[in-house]
């Protein structure tokens, strides 16, 4: 019989455990993930995209990485801050657990949370604007909505309670949306918030969205999928480092 | 009682599971200590109760035990490892039960006990037995598969309670364990504890307000009060220190002799409760010559109930924390005053 290391043990029953939040909640957060970047992509459609119908799978792409950051980064990193609030983790800090396995848990629950909403956006973007869905398209989605979850983990477990981390994640998401090369390309942005958008995963998430929807080779992908995956990396490995069981 | 604690066998010993050194903790941006020098010891086998008044730095205490408190000073070692500097140990040996369950809330009761005992390393069918086992033991199998946001607040607080048991660790730390839980269950709780720190010969530390029913299960007390450890020694050593006699309740029949009453009156250390009820305190040596005394003098139709008690833990709490509750002192004072007006 093939016994696996307790990490991954750890993992799977942590992941178990998370994902019970979705028996009694899994349509709040899909409309929580979907109705901002739907309604985003309604307004941009009206406003331009019915007179300049070329720009919509910008729009799409944008869309699709916003319910990415919506899903993933917002609501984890707030619920983690609320759970800090309540001595949650005082549960599994009890728990003889690799604290890599809980992070991991984490992030992957915020990953598999934000995907629903990034499908409806590839269905709109399919069905009305006769996208091509392409593989790499598939495998970017899920690293970016990893990469997405980890920031949004980091942001949780670093703010001090669940105030901050409401209020950083939201300030965040504006400027990430807003202020970099999501809805809009990075030719688009003033210079000074082109080096600032080099920090937030969702520019390199549209970024490589936008390339491997446009059907361009794999090695054109490989910087931006890189970092995302760098983000992952780091997130899975400084958390754990930062992540402190302990109360001071 | 304040200075030096009182402090017999129980903290310095040589095959002590659980040993606190020295222990302080100051919170950031405080400057009183939540734990001031506490130094204690709990051999294998042994129940502590931790007793004091809400922030006494009861909880504080446990939580540095169970590593979710960095301390700011002194050491503590289980089974001889320190775990200030590998808190990360701690979990392989101790189960923890603190009062938060809101993690859980989407959890049923039953996976909360087969997660905790697969996250402790059981295999699935390992954790699924006992906690079928612990389930059964509490009757819960109703609503074992209901999700706990779903349950009143002590079906709640029973779940996770019961999950600290399973994976069977030797050292339990609970932190009032029977909160919430109604009178029924605190007893089947006890029961089951008795039952398994008799099986398993583990170790409890135990924080409780139910002073009345921790009685019956504790070996030593730990008694803080402002972050201090006032008393640390065997339940009967305190007794006998906070106060050596013996308690006679006494009831009398309806219409005894006026001369009786007065005679009890004048008895050294009686107390009348309220009409026909008197309460006498007499050192151990002099209780049979008291209970001759009354028998002669009243003769048993007289008497219509007596009771002879050592002090309780409840009255050992009331005088070891008495600077910090003075409400409750005067509490005492006035019903002695009141029995005294009475009579």
């Amino acid at each position: 019989m093939l016994i696996m290391p307790k990490p991954i043990t750890d993992f799977w029953w942590l992941l178990c455990s998370q994902l019970l939040v979705l028996r009694d909640q899994w349509y709040w957060y899909l409309v929580q993930a979907s109705f901002v970047p739907v309604s985003m992509l309604i307004f941009l459609w009206l406003l331009t995209g019915r007179h300049d119908p070329s720009v919509m799978p910008v729009f799409v792409i944008g869309s699709l990485v916003s319910g990415l950051s919506f899903g993933g980064m917002l609501s984890l990193g707030q619920e983690l801050g609320g759970m800090k609030d309540q001595n949650a983790f005082e549960h599994y800090a009890a728990l003889p657990i690799s604290k890599p396995a809980f992070v991991a848990a984490i992030a992957t629950r915020g990953m598999l949370l934000a995907l629903p909403s990034a499908i409806v956006m590839l269905t709109i973007g399919v069905a009305a604007f006769q996208m091509t869905v392409t593989a790499p398209m598939i495998v970017i989605m899920v690293i970016s909505a990893y990469a997405l979850a980890g920031f949004g983990a980091i942001i949780g477990f670093v703010s001090p309670n669940a105030q901050v981390s409401s209020l950083v994640t939201q300030i965040l998401q504006t400027i990430i949306l807003n202020f970099g090369p999501v809805y809009i390309t990075m030719t688009d942005l003033p210079t000074a918030l082109r080096w600032i958008a080099r920090l937030w995963p969702t520019t390199y998430s549209a970024e490589a969205l936008r390339q491997a929807a446009q059907q361009q080779p794999l090695a054109e992908l490989s910087i931006p999928v890189g970092i995302l995956l760098g983000f992952v990396v780091a997130s899975l490995i400084i958390v754990p480092m930062r992540l402190s069981w302990r109360h001071r | 009682m304040t200075g030096a604690p009182h402090s017999g066998s129980p903290s310095v010993s040589h095959s002590a599971v659980i040993e606190v050194v020295d222990l302080t903790k100051v919170y950031r941006g405080r400057t009183q200590p939540a734990n001031d020098h506490i130094s204690l010891s709990v051999e294998r086998g042994q129940f502590l109760g931790v007793f004091g008044p809400n922030g006494a730095g009861k909880t504080t205490l446990v939580k540095q035990l169970v590593g979710l408190l960095r301390p700011t000073s002194g050491a503590i070692f289980l089974d001889g490892r320190d775990v200030v500097a590998d808190p990360g140990s701690i979990p392989l040996k101790v189960g923890y039960y603190g009062q938060k369950v809101a993690a859980l809330r989407h959890h049923t009761a039953r996976e909360v006990l087969v997660f905790t005992g697969c996250l402790r390393g059981l295999s699935v069918a390992e954790a699924r037995s006992q906690a079928g086992q612990v389930m059964d033991r509490f009757g819960v199998g109703s609503h074992a598969d209901r999700r706990l946001s779903r349950q009143s607040g002590g079906e709640q607080r029973l779940a996770v309670l019961l999950s600290t048991f399973i994976g069977m660790p030797e050292i339990l730390v609970l932190d009032e364990p029977t909160n919430e839980l109604d009178p029924a269950r605190r007893r089947e709780f006890w029961d089951f504890l008795r039952e398994y720190v008799r099986a398993r010969g583990a170790t409890v530390v135990l924080t409780t307000h139910n002073l009345t029913e921790a009685e019956d299960v504790i070996d030593t007390v730990a008694l803080i009060d402002q972050g201090r450890l006032v008393a640390n020694d065997t339940l009967g050593a305190l007794k006998r220190l906070a106060d050596d006699r013996i308690r006679l309740e006494l009831r009398l029949r309806p219409g005894i002799d006026q001369g009786i009453e007065q005679a009890l009156q004048t008895m050294e250390g009686s107390v009348h409760v309220q009409r026909g009820r008197w309460t006498i305190l007499a050192p151990r040596e002099r209780v049979d010559q008291l209970m001759r005394f009354l028998i002669e003098s009243i003769g048993g139709e007289g008497i219509d109930d007596f009771r002879l008690v050592t002090p309780s833990l409840e009255d050992l709490y009331l005088q070891l924390t008495a600077n910090t509750l003075p409400q409750q002192a005067e509490l005492r004072i006035d019903r002695v005053d009141h029995a005294q007006a009475d009579h």
